[in-house]
């Protein structure tokens, strides 16, 4: 190994100027990167010809990986773990000597494993750019990679997986409940309904006091004081962790551009950032979009192997196998989170319990005020992600997490065993499974603003799927109802059937109740009376009346917390809003049955205002 | 929010213990002087009016036939104890909580003078109304404060969530009073005061916050007398028959006039908010939304404390407390104190006499009979104009009931029934301006005329 110093040899080698050296060596001294890292990400220098100064200095050849180079089962006998963890791939062995390819120095801990894999043989390093290094493990490993991203989870535990969408006990209660509603249909129609009508009312009722309660708690959140602008200039960068950006993007070629933008304009030292850009093989349209919006040095690249299903957590466990930050964001294509998230998610989880695996970003729309559709959903996500989440977390109740934003602590998620493939919100689900294994999920005042869906069937669509990951997510943890209320309590039980369970279950419900209404209201018929007896009809009319006034006025309030003022009436909208919920949840009810793992993509790119309207 | 979080504000706060101590000082001369008053006998028409309709629903199962009479707040709190001892018991805790709340506001303002206005208005003939006669009132006032406390707290911190509890309050004190909404707006109309630069779409939004409860509440109330009655209700009947008038509001709240001139003298945008609440009674006053002269007393007394300028000096502070003082004593001299009239001795012995009739076995014409229902321990005996099969009586009285009951407040049976009896009955016993007519064959309800506290039964 050369005793010259990297900066000096490359400045030697004139492949950096001095000046830019000295920029270089300033940079370090404020976040205390790597230097070759640091003129990557300033741009000072190629990949390529860092990795040959590197090889120089280190007294090891270059190589370049391509194909051929790799031998996956000699490859495939240096176990993936051990591979993603020192970050180096056997490539060839004749017998004598093993061939391996590093992006870093080898280290003893290295060689020693080395040695326990391949007894006897000499170890001949060489050095690749990290990118070339990434691209040898996926060809050695392809099948292993697509293996553990698919069913890592459900090997791990099987109980937690929705690879099972209904267990034999699910089924049988199921089949005996629709057995037992036709029977009682055939022989006594009103009782049945009546029946049927006692505990929908009183599940109706219990959720509107769970989400009030809920709901208010949240708004009270507010007043306790959250990370302050001050707090996070306090931060030695030096400090900050590497964090992983994982970014899984599919037929995203129109907004990729803009995302790049905002992941480039976060308050992170860059050289700390580890953005891994997830692309499915049949997309080759979004990856050149991405190398056309000239990505920086601290993006990584990543082409998810197919194999079904095709699904948002899959590529998700792919970039999880891959990251190297020991904290770790999912982001959609379309977000635009706030500069400071990922400083105030390091914060939190510095001052936060030892147990506390992630923290939530606030979600919200940039293009609110585009139509009817975007400013409903403005309304709902201003519920859900400022007052409803922070007052599940004031509560110490289950989170269901968002589709984005999510900071987690990335070696307590792999050992929680990742994202579940088969879950179409295996957000919802991860924070669930969090929480049943003694992890805490907190919220972070910060937001990513996304784009709303404009337009209904794609709204439909998206909805249907996320209806129907929570029915998912409802028929997971409910499999063994006891074992889940022994390990997270009663409180954190009831209030997971509520919300997860209760949320799709409302919505199927609804437009009967609607129909019910409306028949009374125009036809004043007796006919209904027999179902609702008086103390039902009364339950009825306060779900009605004031559960809903109740629903909108809090409503009111996310909006108005967020100084949207022009959405506070529109609130009044919101019954009508639900519907389209209905909508989506009786297609989430025929696809459960029909195509459970199906991923509904959401169309994103379709607004026409900007991150910054 | 997960740890980032330091720990919040401390507010200066008296120890629990005084201020517990304080508050029950408040309201226990209250409390006990109302159950004193509800033991010899009074029960005021309010609460007599409150308890027969609670009785009524209780009786038939049907919360509909509380009538869709407004405010519905007092009614719901009485269903699982229909008794005058809860609603005194109601008011009174109504009191303690309103007296805790100036407490909290005396300890933030170091200064005890909050809590003598307060007691002031509450410890005379006329904040004994507010227990002994009417509690929904009581329930209203602490609604209003509390809603006032939090829109305090949105306008001093901006924090929403104080306005949600501001709205959530003011939609309480709706449900006790029509108000309530007109205090929602004039807290939406003073915002501008308050926020000098706000523009007009933030101003639109809180306005809408402020007034959505009160609205939601009057659409609810509207909705519901439409599907059970088929007519929608106009909730602003109030249950005091009439409100008192301007002079009769200011001789009893020199407290908050003399903080009205104080504030004057202070000339701020903010004054008007002291300005408005009595705008607001008398504009109340002539649209029919009635209250009583504790009401008005304790509501202007409330916005007095809130108006109290912090710069008074010593001598301003004394004629302050004076005043709330010498306004209690002359009260005490002045205004009756809640008594028995002979007309409730007789209505109650009648109620008394009818109770052991069988269910639905005695006609009445409820709209002409309140006086009677206020006192009769269980509706079960009577068929009135809200049951079905009333019409079906009126017209064959013998064939469905076996006694009728005329009131002196009137006929209202539409069968000449004061002037001779129903054809099949004849007179039981006719006492009290009351006739009782029974069918022969049906077991006598004797009256105890002993009961009356006069020489002489009254004859017609």
């Amino acid at each position: 190994m050369s005793s010259i110093r990297l900066g000096d040899y490359l400045v030697q080698r004139e492949l950096i100027s001095s000046q830019q050296l000295a920029t270089a060596l300033h940079q370090q001294t404020r976040t205390g990167e790597r230097l070759g890292r640091l003129l990557l990400i300033l741009g000072f220098i190629r990949r390529l010809d860092l990795a040959q100064a590197l090889a120089t200095l280190w007294g090891y050849p270059f190589a370049t990986v391509d194909a051929k180079f790799v031998d996956p089962l000699v490859a495939q006998r240096f176990p993936l773990d051990a591979t993603l963890h020192h970050r180096a791939v056997p490539v060839r062995d004749d017998g004598h000597t093993v061939t391996v390819v590093v992006a870093d120095a080898p280290d003893q801990r290295l060689r020693e494993t080395l040695e326990i894999v391949y007894p006897g043989r000499n170890v001949e390093f060489r050095v690749t750019t990290e990118w070339d290094l990434d691209r040898a493990i996926a060809l050695a490993h392809r099948r292993k990679v697509v293996d553990t991203s698919i069913y890592g989870l459900y090997f791990r535990d099987q109980a937690e997986s929705a690879f099972t969408v209904f267990t034999l006990p699910q089924y049988l209660t199921f089949a005996v409940a629709c057995f037992a509603l036709l029977g009682g249909f055939y022989f006594a129609p009103l009782d049945t309904l009546l029946v049927l009508n006692v505990p929908i009312t009183a599940f109706f009722l219990l959720v509107v006091a769970f989400r009030t309660w809920v709901g208010v708690s949240g708004a009270s959140a507010e007043t306790a004081i959250s990370l302050t602008p001050e707090e996070l200039a306090a931060i030695d960068e030096r400090e900050l962790p590497v964090y992983s950006i994982l970014v899984p993007i599919y037929r995203e070629a129109a907004v990729i551009g803009t995302l790049l933008k905002s992941l480039r304009e976060l308050d992170y030292p860059a050289d700390k950032l580890d953005i891994l850009l997830l692309f499915e093989e049949d997309d080759p349209e979004t990856q050149a979009a991405a190398k056309a919006a000239a990505p920086g040095a601290n993006v990584r690249f990543f082409v998810v192997p197919s194999g079904d299903p095709q699904t948002k957590p899959k590529a998700c466990n792919v970039g999880l196998l891959f990251a190297q930050g020991e904290y770790l964001v999912i982001y959609d294509a379309e977000d635009q989170p706030e500069p400071d998230q990922l400083k105030k998610a390091y914060l939190a989880f510095q001052r936060g319990p030892e147990n506390l695996v992630c923290v939530q970003a606030a979600l919200n729309y940039y293009n609110w005020n585009e139509n009817f559709l975007t400013r409903m959903f403005t309304l709902e996500y201003s519920f859900w992600f400022d007052y409803l989440l922070p007052g599940l977390d004031m509560l110490r109740l289950p989170i269901p997490l968002g589709g984005t934003s999510n900071h987690f602590k990335a070696q307590v998620l792999r050992d929680l065993g990742g994202w579940d493939p088969f879950n179409v919100t295996e957000d919802a689900d991860l924070g669930i499974r969090a929480a049943m294994h003694g992890y805490r999920v907190g919220i972070i005042n910060s937001t990513t603003f996304e784009e709303a869906n404009k337009e209904v069937g794609n709204w439909i669509r998206q909805r249907s799927r996320w209806i129907k990951g929570y029915m998912q997510t409802a028929l997971v943890f409910s499999r063994d109802p006891m074992d889940l209320m022994r390990r997270v309590g009663l409180r954190q039980t009831l209030g997971f059937a509520l919300l997860i369970g209760g949320t799709p279950l409302i919505f199927l419900i609804q437009p009967v109740s609607i129909v019910l209404t409306v028949i009374w209201i125009v036809t004043r018929t007796g006919l209904l009376d027999p179902i609702f007896p008086p103390i039902v009809l009364y339950l009825s009319l306060f779900n009605l009346l004031i559960g809903n006034a109740l629903a909108i006025y809090i409503n009111m309030f996310a909006v108005f917390k967020r100084r949207l003022h022009v959405l506070v009436l529109f609130a009044l909208l919101n019954p009508f809003y639900w519907i389209l919920h209905s909508i989506a949840a009786y297609k989430a009810l025929g696809q459960l049955f029909t195509r459970p793992y199906y991923w509904e993509k959401t169309t994103h790119g379709l607004t026409r205002h900007g991150a910054s309207a | 929010m997960v740890s980032p979080v330091t720990a919040p504000r401390r507010r200066v706060v008296a120890p629990y213990w005084v201020r517990t101590l304080l508050a029950s000082a408040a309201a226990a001369p209250l409390l006990v002087a109302s159950l004193m008053l509800a033991q010899s006998g009074y029960l005021s028409d309010t609460h007599g009016a409150f308890l027969s309709r609670v009785l009524f629903a209780l009786d038939r199962g049907q919360l509909e036939l509380l009538g869709f009479e407004y405010p519905p707040l007092p009614f719901l709190m009485l269903l699982p104890w229909p008794t005058v001892t809860l609603a005194i018991i109601f008011g009174a805790l109504a009191i303690f909580s309103l007296a805790w709340l100036v407490l909290n506001d005396c300890t933030m303002r170091r200064s005890i003078l909050p809590f003598v206005l307060l007691l002031g208005a509450l410890w005379s003939p006329i904040g004994l109304h507010l227990v002994a006669s009417d509690f929904n009132e009581a329930v209203g006032l602490f609604a209003l404060y509390g809603g006032w406390r939090h829109y305090r707290r949105w306008w001093e911190t901006r924090k929403t969530i104080h306005g949600l509890y501001t709205g959530l309050w003011l939609g309480v004190a709706f449900y006790t009073s029509p108000l309530g909404l007109g205090l929602a707006l004039i807290a939406g109309a003073v915002l501008p005061l308050l926020f000098p630069r706000l523009q007009i779409p933030p101003f639109a939004s809180q306005l809408v916050l402020l007034v959505f409860p009160g609205i939601a509440a009057t659409a609810t109330w509207a909705y519901l007398s439409w599907v059970f009655t088929q007519r929608v209700a106009f909730p602003f009947a109030a249950w005091e028959p009439h409100s008192p008038g301007f002079v009769q509001i200011v001789s009893w709240t020199v407290p908050y006039l003399l903080v009205a001139f104080f504030s004057l003298l202070r000339p701020k945008a903010t004054t008007a908010g002291v300005l408005l609440p009595f705008v607001l009674l008398l504009g109340a006053n002539r649209v029919g939304w009635h209250f009583s002269l504790a009401f008005a007393v304790v509501l202007l007394t409330l916005v007095a404390i809130i108006a109290i300028p912090p710069d008074l000096d010593r001598s301003q502070r004394a004629l302050l407390g004076g005043a709330a003082v010498a306004q209690a004593l002359v009260a005490w001299v002045l205004v009756p104190w809640p008594h028995t009239t002979t007309e409730d001795i007789v209505s109650r012995t009648v109620a008394t006499a009818l109770a052991p009739a069988p269910a639905r076995s005695i006609l009445l014409d409820d709209r002409y009979a309140t006086r009677l229902l206020k006192w009769a321990p269980s509706l079960a005996p009577y068929l009135t104009t809200r049951d079905t099969g009333f019409e079906v009586a009126l017209a064959e009285p013998r064939a469905v009931v076996d006694y009728v009951v005329v009131t002196p407040d009137g006929d209202g049976l539409s069968l000449d029934a004061d002037v001779r009896p129903p054809a099949g009955f004849q007179v039981d016993w006719n006492w009290g301006g009351y006739i009782l007519y029974r069918r022969p064959g049906a077991p006598r309800l004797p009256v105890r005329f002993d009961r009356l506290l006069v020489d002489q039964p009254v004859q017609p």
